[in-house]
């Protein structure tokens, strides 16, 4: 059963597309800060990762702008897993940041753009590597 | 500035360099007003799209009938929680001037302050139920006061109750429980709402009931955010003659709502 991780400080926000997701048989396991993302990612196999741009640095991130603590998250992840399939999901829609996130392979959801159907299968597509082969 | 300048240039000289400061000015004051409308934007976006999110997750068939309930609570909470939000905006202008409660449309009510408090305790729950946390409104503090109603304008009240709430929701620890309670003396009924989480510094505790106030650990916390909360519900206590105060001792944050016997007899 593929295992998915929402990094977000404001998990009571994206309920809905944590049931979809959970209804489809996958495992969720959730975290709330930017830190915990980190180790959770790094240490365990987690087969996609959902994370928020703004966000609570938590306590080895703890020096990192909390406006842009998922984006430097995403950056320490790539340096040690670079192949790790990650959706950034966010309300953040600067074009440089979508861009570079794109550079990094990191696929860019608008939080208030996106439903729960398209954010499912967009999170399916990356886990099974199949929204990479379409890129 | 030119050592032997006229009169005439020394004043264009110092007019242009007005000119120079004054711009600055602007393009800071423009800077603050794109954040604060980009703060604005998140906080009232953020439960609109829980809500589109939900709505459409009920959609699903796969989703199981239990989960839809706990969906459908949530919905309800959001809605509350966004009128609120909604409500705090419409109120700054209003509170921005010098307001009696006579000001108001509405006229002061008696209001049973426990049911107020359980009520909206149940609205956060769902979203405080993420971090783990509990809320407890202590029955007995109220029953041993036989639950005292105040004469207050509730609409208001419920607003100081909804901004208290949303605050320790907010930024108290996640796996831990915020409580509710009361003391009353012969001059004053005060309800207390303490939490263990983001410190408040003694500077920062002078100035949060400033207007667009935020403490470092909550910025750090929660980046959007437009501070609010604490002013508008520090007016309303000021408008009913009572008092907002906070608290705090390490972790620890108490925001004491007092509320004079004078006002609610």
């Amino acid at each position: 059963m593929p295992t998915i991780l929402f990094a977000d400080d404001e998990l009571h926000f994206i309920e809905g597309l944590i049931e979809t997701v959970k209804a489809e048989g996958y495992s969720v396991l959730t975290c709330r800060n930017a830190s915990a993302a980190v180790d959770l990612t790094t240490s365990k196999n987690i087969d996609c990762l959902i994370i928020d741009i703004m966000m609570d640095p938590g306590e080895s991130m703890g020096s990192q702008n909390a406006q842009t603590a998922g984006l430097a998250a995403i950056d320490r992840i790539l340096k040690v897993r670079p192949h790790q399939s990650i959706i950034c999901y966010s309300v953040v829609s600067d074009p440089a940041v979508i861009r570079g996130l794109k550079k990094r392979g990191v696929l860019y959801l608008r939080k208030a753009e996106t439903s729960a159907e398209s954010a499912w299968r967009m999170i399916k597509a990356k886990t099974t590597g199949l929204y990479r082969h379409r890129e | 500035m030119a050592i032997n300048s006229t009169p005439v240039e020394a004043q264009i000289a110092k007019l242009n360099d007005e000119v120079v400061r004054l711009r600055k000015q602007r393009d800071n004051a423009d800077k603050a007003k794109t954040e604060y409308m980009q703060n604005v934007a998140h906080q009232l976006a953020a439960p609109i799209n829980a809500i589109k999110m939900n709505i459409d997750t009920l959609k699903n068939p796969r989703v199981p009938a239990g989960r839809k309930t706990v969906l459908l609570n949530s919905i309800y909470c959001q809605g509350t929680i966004l009128a609120h939000l909604i409500k705090n905006f419409s109120f700054m202008s209003h509170l921005e001037a010098e307001h009696n409660l006579d000001s108001f449309r509405e006229k002061p009510e008696e209001v049973d302050i426990y049911l107020l408090c359980v009520n909206f305790a149940n609205d956060f729950q769902p979203s405080a139920s993420f971090k783990d946390q509990k809320i407890v409104v202590l029955e007995d503090e109220f029953q041993a006061h036989r639950r005292p109603k105040i004469w207050v304008i509730k609409n208001l009240l419920s607003q100081v109750v909804y901004n208290l709430f949303e605050n320790a929701t907010k930024y108290a620890d996640a796996d831990s429980t915020i409580t509710v309670g009361l003391k009353a003396d012969t001059s004053s009924v005060t309800v207390k709402f303490q939490s263990i989480g983001a410190p408040i510094s003694d500077y920062e505790a002078a100035t949060i009931f400033d207007r667009g106030q935020r403490g470092a650990s909550a910025k750090a916390l929660h980046p959007a955010g437009t501070g609010f909360g604490l002013y508008i519900a520090g007016r309303i206590m000021e408008i009913h003659k009572g008092e907002l105060s906070v608290a705090t001792r390490g972790r620890m944050t108490e925001f004491s709502m007092k509320c004079p016997r004078k006002a609610i007899d």
